[in-house]
């Protein structure tokens, strides 16, 4: 069975580009990776670097198998209109991958051996997906270490009740010395997270506030009655007032 | 007809702003006999009874 071909043809638009004066091999290494991902190459022999012409840097690929010859014409097609809702994702990371390795410096062609299929890639514009969001939470401990690793490094906080490092600023720095091991605090919080992985990947303190340790063992409704016998008659008048509208 | 649990099988308690306002008016300085009047009894009541046995906090 003959081989089934396809030349990548990387070019810049002054032609620099030779078979001396290629791709570096790690970026070329990383290319042919997510090639080899995007079209599922499970077989050593499914897809194979053939040559590598010299009048500019175009490596020919080859493959015996006419599915795997038509998926990588059919993703090269798709990424030079820059449609890749029909993509998978190794697919898109492919197409990341490529961006990369263009730059903004270098264009693709790639085409057959009677180049009736020939595609050129300049430019492409697919986004980044999110990787992380933010959340914003509080939590009640006690600060337990102040400090990061060395004078340089951003400060940080660890307090019980919560298994990350905080990031805080300089001024908090000062602020939280003096409640080092001492009270109860409430911390606010954002939180980087991971979309992928769902892990915390930083945490930055917002606000704190100390607690009132007074109230810490009352009960809502005993809460309830104190401040009802601080401010009652004041509420009282106002829900007077409303009742009169 | 709305079927609640009886109150002591009551395992989470939700209330709202005017709840609480109410719960913290002093009833003695309301003029009675008003649908404000009233709620106020009533969540005065309810903080009543859990102020007996509850973890409420």
């Amino acid at each position: 069975m003959v081989p089934l071909e396809l030349t990548f043809r990387f070019d810049d638009e002054s032609n620099s580009l030779n078979r001396f004066n290629g791709l570096p091999i790690d970026l070329f290494a990383t290319f042919l990776k997510a090639l080899s991902e995007a079209v599922g190459v499970k077989h050593d022999h499914d897809l194979v670097v053939s040559e590598i012409k010299g009048n500019c840097y175009a490596p020919v690929l080859s493959t015996s198998s006419a599915t795997k010859f038509a998926e990588i014409k059919v993703l090269h097609e798709e990424i030079s209109k820059n449609n890749y809702s029909n993509l998978n994702q190794k697919q898109k990371n492919y197409a990341k991958t490529l961006k990369t390795v263009l730059g903004n410096r270098f264009y693709l062609d790639v085409y057959d051996l009677d180049k009736k299929y020939f595609k050129n890639i300049k430019e492409i514009k697919i986004e980044d997906k999110i990787k992380h969001y933010y959340e914003s939470t509080s939590v009640r401990g006690t600060v337990t270490r102040i400090g990061g690793k060395s004078l340089e490094s951003k400060p940080k906080i660890l307090i019980s009740n919560y298994n990350h490092d905080i990031e805080i600023s300089n001024e908090q720095d000062e602020s939280l010395k003096e409640h080092y091991k001492k009270g109860v605090l409430e911390f606010y919080i954002v939180q980087k997270i991971n979309v992928e992985t769902n892990n915390i990947e930083s945490t930055l303190l917002e606000d704190f506030i100390h607690l009132d340790n007074s109230n810490d063992s009352m009960r809502f409704p005993d809460i309830i009655k104190k401040i009802s016998s601080q401010y009652g008659e004041s509420i009282s008048e106002y829900l007077n007032s409303i009742q009169n509208d | 007809m709305i079927n609640l649990a009886p109150i002591q099988d009551w395992k989470t308690v939700f209330v709202d702003t005017s709840f609480i306002i109410n719960c913290l008016a002093d009833l003695s300085r309301l003029k009675s006999d008003t649908l404000i009047y009233d709620n106020v009894k009533r969540a005065k009541a309810l903080i009543e009874y859990f102020s007996l046995e509850t973890t409420l906090r």
